[in-house]
Order: structure tokens, then C-alpha cells, then sequence
């Protein structure tokens, strides 16, 4: 197979992306000197694809909530035994992580890379569900469900997305239900798993140590060609609007936690320079360095240690939102809203603009530090075809219209209030 | 590869230099570390935020973070932590290597400068006391901060067990202090308490990533600071039970026991090896029986601190399957303890800790925090020595090992009805 390799002279670094015959992606980002590797194998296929068309099939159909997790839990199991007893052999760190949009399968090592990379090819192309290995795993991601039912942080976002989102599945909890699991069956998981787990839908990628005709022979030895089939993954009609401004919560926490955002439109193909212009923009809304974490400081309604800005957007849905501990809420979603209504009328200033660029630039640049982050960063832009360095000379000729263009689309009538109270 | 290099500048201070321009980024960091006491904890755990939130040419807290994000994102942070029966006051600077600042800036020298800005010279009034506002913000933020740590059911278990197995101990004592004497704490109280601490704290400094320092600059400046304290663990002491179970309207109870041992620094590793077949990695005895075969928990994990001569499990589970749980997970261990460890289980292990160690010197924080420790015990050990040592343990060892952890305190969060 062809290797392309993509170079950045901002940064020094390359890395090589190529199509294998399969079908899959592949991106080697080489870190000679260093002594661990990182490997991940990734399918576009996340929680909130229980709508879906196969090319090779006339109707669209619907599955239980949960089932691309609960596919994550149960790939690691084959008819030989589990992948990670195969792991242990090799001493590579092992795990797996199901999201929005994709699940992936990873490990970090620092010896006998090759064999390990042989066992995430393997296990992950090797399906094998029985009633009875389905029904083992019930109770352990039940117990995950409950644990992320405590956690403030995970339900205040959860809540704030059913308050905005009337039909999209990303307002559903990515692990499923205790109600939605118990519907799952080795049939949906077969179904699932051979509808998204077709390596013309997945990514492989290696960041760290290693020897880039090595990884090659390997991919050559294990990857099994996929039939070319094609899926469409099916979304309902989201309205612009919200469902409701304010969505409340009790559970047993000290101080109320909060979440705050604006429902944004979701755009047909994100570039990196919407990327680069929402992160410039949250640095100068929200950064430490802002008027706005200013007067939420001085007036107690944040703490530096919680308080959190981001950009969260995928397949038919987009938010800007800040959050974290309050002890008052609505207070602390006023002054951002305030804060937010000033800046679309007064503009951005230039001098804001430029230190936010420099910081966006260093935490970019410093994001190139550690082969798990590169791995992580490039699968996910490889699932939106976006490049990383790409974005990060999108970055450097970021201009001041195109974050002012951003900032304009918050609307007040779009924004919704997450709260978790104290019993 | 790069290695450390170690500077000692006195008895109470050390300079460790890890330079290595495979990263892009460079960090400075101040480590000031001193017995835990209940007198002090309070007004020790606020200073390092407070000092750091503010300099003498950037006075005004939004203006030092413009800075900051013109040095294309640099951070001044700080931090504490609870180190054995130690409090560990941090101040750190962190920012991108010189060659990817495009406006030409000297990163160390403007990292450092604004470090050493703070430590040696922190902003006051002219009364001497640090700036209203500041203590205010600070003040309010520690109290939260122990919210939020109360709101992580995760954390507040483990805490709660902590605090049960050193009950009375300074080791028991919260890093941050208690509430009543945050909530006390005046800004008259923390007159003269930075110079207390500049002169009664061991100092641990470090410099790591893409940099230079200057070995001698840095000696000059900390010559005159700090007192020697000889680092070691928690004195061990004959532990007798304790069951505590207490309830809370959460959805996921929390099981967490201690157990302790009384290991000399020359086997921390072995009793690290001995948790790691226990309950770490996916080959350990807790996750293939407690979570795999018996479907228990989503997590049960075990650590071993050397620092505390204790080894800690914790889980989530159904409140009714707490009793099972804990069972099952005694079971694990009195198994071990009864020579049912297989070569395979302790190759595994191994394995898995190999790889940990051989990964340290990718991390600038994994390497602060490995050479943080060895300021308790066996200084000069890098991580490829450990992991040399670890491939000459038994199985017998292990199960010796097994036989010296004596059961301590088993605590229960039991969840109940939320509505």
C-alpha cells in the first residue's frame, strides 16, 4: 500500500496516512526516541447510531439504546478466551472506549508491540456472542450505569443535552439503560457489529515507537478483506429550537454543579478552521484570562479548579457550553449570557484575539507531547476527514472575522440551564 | 535516553534536572514538602494558590493570565497533596520549548522568572498581608473544593477509609485541613506564615522537558531556604479492625477496605507486584473472579502505598451485593495468602508493571512524580532498575507478602433512596 506523508513545518513532526487494500485507514505518526507506542483501532459507529441503512439492504432499521458499548464490552471476549488474557501475555496495557460517534479499541506498550498489535487486529475482526457470555456482561454494565447515575458531571451534561435536543439519540446516555440493556441480544450485536465493523468504516492509528514496514506486514497478515458494503447512518429531523431552557436534578452532592450552552446549528462538514475559530473563541469567552471568568470569580459563582468551556459537536447536533461547581447557578448562566450579548455588540477585541490565538497555538503544540493524545486526536479528526495539521495551520491564519462569525450564531433563544442540586 | 540528574543544593533542598528535547514542552516546578499538622494544615494548603494567583508585574489576576496565554499558553500553577504524613505544597510553571515560540521569547527565562517572582517575593500590601481579594477567592475556593470532593463518591470513600486507618494520626489529617479551620483562617493569620514555610520545608525542585537550566542560578537562590526533614512512610502500627458503614442516597454503594504492612523500602516493590496480582491489571485475581466470573462490580482495584505501609481496595456495587462483595474479594486475597498464585498470575503481573516503568521517561509528570518519591525511599532508583528488580520475585515472595497484610478497616457507602 501507498504511504502519504504529511508533514508539518510549524511543528517538525510527520506522519503517514495511507488506504490499505481492506479497506481501512491507517496513520503512523512515528516518535523514534521514545519507548512506548500507542495503537488504536476504531470504528465510526458510537452510541448514537440505533438508526441505520446498510447499501445492501432496502429499509432503514432501529435498535435498543446501548448497543454499540455493550458490542465495546463484549469484542473482547472470542471462542478461545478473552483478549485480555491474550494481552497479558505481552504486557501491553489494553482498553476500550465507546463514544458519540465511535468505539475504539487501544493499548500502550513498551515491548513486543508487534504481537500486541496482532491481538487489536484479531480480536477486534473476531466476534463471538452466546446467550450466555451477553448475559454475564448485564450485570457489570449495570453497575457502570449506576456508577455514572453519582456522578454530577456526567448527568448534569446528560440532562442539558434532553433539554436541548427533542429527537437527536445524542440526548441519550451513550452506555444505554438498565431497560434498554436488557433488550440486547447475540442477533443485535451480530447485526451491529457486522454492519459498522467493516474495515471500509475504521481506522487504525499508531503514534510512538515503531518501525513503519513492520506495522505494514502485520496489517497485510491479519486485516480480512470487508464486503463493499456501505452504511447510512439515520438521524431524525432536529428542530433549531430547544426542548426546554432549564432542566433541574437532585442527587447527594455538596454544591450545586452546572452546565450552560447555547444549541449552535449543525453544520454539513466541519473544517478545521471552524474548529480552530470555536477554540479561539472559547479561550477569549471563557479562559482564565477573560472579563467573563473575571466577574464569575469575583462574584463566587465559579471555582478555578471545575470550571470548564467547551465545544462539543458531531453528526446533526452542536453546542458551545462552560460549566462546573456553583453556588448559583442561574446567576453564573446570566453573566455568561451577559457577557456573550457584550461581545456580539461592542466585537471582539483585536488584542483578546491575538492571546488567544498564541495560547490555542501552545496548547497545540504541547499536545504533540504524548503518543495516547496524538493517537486519540488523529482518530478523531480521521472520522470527521479532517487532518491534524491541517488544523493547526489553520490555526496560525485563524483571522478575527471568522471567530466573530462564530461568536454572532450564540443565540439566547437557544440556550439551556443544566442543574444539579443538593438533596 | 535522558537521565535524571540529581543537584543537591543543602540538606533541605534538592534540584533534579531532567532534560530532554524529545518533548516540545518544558516545566519548572517547586515541591515544599512538611509534616502534617492540624495547627497548620489550613494555613499552609492556602498559600501556594494564593501567592500564585498574582505577581509584582502582573498584580491583577486577569492580567497575569493575558500573560500567561501570550506565552502562547503557559500555565503558574499549584497544587497540594498528602505525601504519607507529609502535606506537599507545589508551585509550578509550564509552557512550550523555546524553538516553537515564534515571537523569539526565552521560555525558560520567562517560566521560571515569573516561578521565582512568586516564591521569593509574593504579592502583599503594604501591611505585609497578601491582597483582600485574593484571600477571599482562595479562601472560598478550598471550602469548595472540599465539596466537590465530598459530591465524587469514589473520592469521598477512599478519603473516608484514609481517614479511618489514621484516625488521630497526622496521616488522617485532610491535606487541605478540616472546614472550621479553613473557614477560621484571617489574612493576619498568614502574616509571616510564606517565610515560615520558605524556612521550615524540604524543598524538591525540578526541571524537565525541552530546557536548560542553570544548575548554579537555581543554587544561588535556594541556598538560604528550607529545613532538612528525613522523608519516610507512616510508622507502621498493629492495625485492629475497623467496620464502618455509613448511608447516602446514591445510586452505586462503594466498598473500600485498607489493610496494612509493615515493608521496608527495600520491598515496596514486591508489595506493589503482590496488589498488582491482587487487583490491577485485567490478569489480576479482582477483575477476572470478582467482576468477570462473578459479574460484581464494573471496577474493584487494589493499591499498594508505600508511603502509608497500605494496601487499598475499592469497588462499586449494588447495595444489596455489598456483603457478597466484600467476601468475594477476601476470598481472592486469603487464596493468595494460601500459595494459590500461579506463575502465570506473577508473570502477568509483572508484565504489567514492566510496562508502566519502562513508560515513565514519555511523561514529564510521571517522571516528577516517580523522582517525588524517591525523596522517600531508595533515592538513586531509576524506573529500568525497578523493573529489573521486580523480574526476581517468586511466587513464594508474593505469597509471603500476602501474609503480611493484616486486615485494617472495611468502609461501606451504602446507597439508598435518592427520591
Amino acid at each position: 500500500m501507498e504511504l502519504q506523508k504529511i508533514e508539518s513545518a510549524r511543528t517538525g513532526d510527520f506522519y503517514y496516512k495511507g488506504s490499505h487494500p481492506s479497506g481501512l485507514d491507517i496513520y503512523l505518526y512515528p516518535k523514534e526516541n521514545g519507548s512506548s507506542t500507542r495503537a488504536m483501532f476504531g470504528t465510526k459507529y458510537g452510541s448514537i447510531d440505533n438508526c441505520f441503512q446498510r447499501s445492501d439492504e432496502p429499509w432503514p432499521e432501529t435498535v435498543p439504546e446501548g448497543i454499540a458499548h455493550y458490542l465495546e464490552h463484549k469484542l473482547f471476549e472470542s471462542e478461545d478466551g478473552d483478549a485480555f488474557a491474550r494481552y497479558a501475555e505481552t504486557g501491553a496495557n489494553a482498553n476500550a472506549f465507546t463514544g458519540f460517534e465511535s468505539t475504539c479499541y487501544v493499548f500502550s506498550c513498551t515491548d513486543r508491540l508487534y504481537d500486541s498489535l496482532r491481538i487489536l487486529l484479531d480480536f477486534v475482526q473476531s466476534p463471538y456472542f452466546t446467550e450466555e457470555t451477553v448475559a454475564k456482561e448485564q450485570g457489570i454494565i449495570g453497575q457502570e450505569i449506576k456508577m455514572y447515575e453519582d456522578l454530577p458531571g456526567w448527568r448534569v451534561f446528560f440532562n442539558y443535552l434532553q433539554a436541548m435536543y427533542h429527537k437527536h439519540p445524542v440526548r441519550d446516555d451513550a452506555a444505554g439503560t438498565i431497560e434498554s440493556i436488557a433488550r440486547i441480544t447475540p442477533e443485535y450485536l451480530y447485526r451491529c457489529y457486522h454492519t459498522f465493523y467493516n474495515l471500509n468504516n475504521m481506522t487504525l492509528v499508531l503514534a510512538g515507537k515503531f518501525d513503519v514496514d513492520k506495522v505494514l506486514e502485520v496489517c497485510d497478515e491479519m486485516l480480512k478483506p470487508s464486503p463493499p458494503v456501505s452504511v447510512k447512518r439515520v438521524f431524525p429531523e432536529e428542530p433549531d429550537t430547544i426542548v426546554k431552557p432549564v432542566i433541574e436534578q437532585k442527587l447527594s452532592v455538596a454544591m450545586p454543579v452546572f452546565q450552560f450552552g447555547y444549541k449552535g446549528s449543525a453544520m454539513n462538514k466541519t473544517t478545521e478552521k471552524d474548529l480552530a475559530a470555536m477554540g479561539a473563541l472559547l479561550n477569549i469567552l471563557a479562559s482564565d484570562a477573560s472579563v467573563m471568568f473575571r466577574r464569575l470569580l469575583d462574584r463566587g459563582l465559579i471555582n478555578e479548579a471545575s470550571f470548564s468551556r467547551d465545544y462539543f459537536e458531531g453528526s446533526g447536533y452542536a453546542t458551545v457550553m462552560f460549566g462546573g461547581e456553583s453556588r448559583d447557578p442561574k446567576a453564573a448562566a446570566s453573566i455568561i449570557q451577559e457577557e456573550v450579548s457584550r461581545l456580539q455588540r461592542e466585537g471582539i477585541p483585536e488584542e483578546d484575539f491575538r492571546w488567544a490565538k498564541r495560547s490555542l497555538y501552545g496548547e497545540s503544540v504541547s499536545a504533540l507531547n504524548h503518543a495516547a493524545g496524538i493517537a486519540s486526536w488523529i482518530m478523531d479528526l480521521s472520522f470527521k476527514g479532517l487532518e491534524l495539521f491541517t488544523y493547526i495551520d489553520a490555526l496560525a491564519e485563524l483571522t478575527l472575522p471568522q471567530v466573530q462569525e462564530k461568536l454572532d450564531s450564540l443565540r439566547d433563544d437557544r440556550s439551556v440551564l443544566s442543574v444539579i442540586l443538593p438533596i | 535516553m535522558s537521565e535524571i540528574m540529581t543537584y543537591p543544593i543543602s540538606d533541605a533542598v534538592t534540584l533534579k534536572s531532567f532534560t530532554d528535547h524529545r518533548f516540545k514542552t518544558m516545566r519548572v516546578s517547586v515541591n515544599m514538602l512538611l509534616p502534617l499538622s492540624k495547627a497548620a494544615a489550613a494555613r499552609n494548603a492556602i498559600l501556594p494558590s494564593l501567592v500564585g494567583r498574582a505577581t509584582r508585574e502582573y498584580p491583577d489576576y486577569t492580567a497575569l493570565g493575558r500573560r500567561l496565554s501570550y506565552l502562547y499558553g503557559a500555565s503558574l500553577g499549584s497544587g497540594v497533596q498528602k505525601i504519607g504524613g507529609y502535606q506537599a505544597l507545589g508551585l509550578s510553571a509550564g509552557g512550550i520549548a523555546s524553538r516553537y515560540a515564534f515571537g523569539g521569547e526565552d521560555m525558560f527565562a520567562e517560566l521560571s522568572g515569573l516561578l521565582l517572582g512568586v516564591l521569593f517575593d509574593p504579592l502583599r500590601d503594604e501591611n505585609g498581608l497578601f491582597p483582600e481579594d485574593g484571600f477571599t477567592q482562595e479562601k472560598r475556593q478550598q471550602l469548595e473544593q472540599k465539596d466537590a470532593e465530598f459530591s465524587d463518591k469514589m473520592i469521598y470513600a477512599h478519603q473516608r477509609c484514609h481517614e479511618l486507618l489514621f484516625e488521630g494520626k497526622p496521616a488522617g489529617l485532610d491535606r487541605l485541613g478540616s472546614r472550621e479551620d479553613i473557614e477560621a483562617l484571617t489574612r493576619e493569620d498568614l502574616r509571616g506564615a510564606w517565610e515560615d514555610l520558605l524556612a521550615g520545608a524540604r524543598f524538591e525542585i525540578f526541571t524537565l522537558g525541552d530546557c536548560q537550566p542553570d544548575a548554579d542560578a537555581l543554587r544561588e537562590r535556594f541556598l538560604k531556604v528550607g529545613m532538612a526533614h528525613r522523608l519516610g512512610p507512616v510508622p507502621y502500627e498493629e492495625p485492629e479492625l475497623k467496620r464502618v458503614t455509613e448511608c447516602q442516597p446514591v445510586a452505586q454503594s462503594k466498598l473500600t477496605m485498607a489493610f496494612r504492612a509493615q515493608v521496608p523500602a527495600e520491598e515496596r516493590l514486591l508489595f506493589q507486584l503482590t496488589s498488582a496480582v491482587l487487583g490491577e491489571p485485567t490478569s489480576s485475581k479482582l477483575f477476572q473472579n470478582v467482576r468477570e466470573k462473578q459479574s460484581l462490580c464494573y471496577y474493584c482495584d487494589s493499591a499498594f502505598s508505600w508511603v502509608n505501609n497500605a494496601m487499598f481496595i475499592e469497588s462499586g456495587v449494588e447495595t444489596d451485593d455489598l456483603d457478597r462483595a466484600e467476601e468475594a474479594i477476601l476470598a481472592q486475597l486469603t487464596a493468595m495468602q494460601k500459595g494459590e498464585v500461579s506463575e502465570d498470575e506473577l508473570k502477568y503481573a509483572k508484565l504489567y508493571m514492566c510496562n508502566h516503568l519502562r513508560a515513565v521517561n514519555d511523561s514529564l509528570h510521571r517522571v516528577e512524580s516517580w523522582y517525588m518519591s524517591r525523596a522517600f525511599d531508595q533515592p538513586d532508583m531509576s524506573p529500568e532498575q525497578a523493573a529489573g528488580i521486580l523480574t526476581e520475585y517468586t511466587v513464594d515472595d508474593v505469597v509471603q507478602a500476602a501474609n503480611r497484610l493484616q486486615p485494617a478497616v472495611v468502609y461501606k457507602l451504602k446507597g439508598g433512596d435518592r427520591e
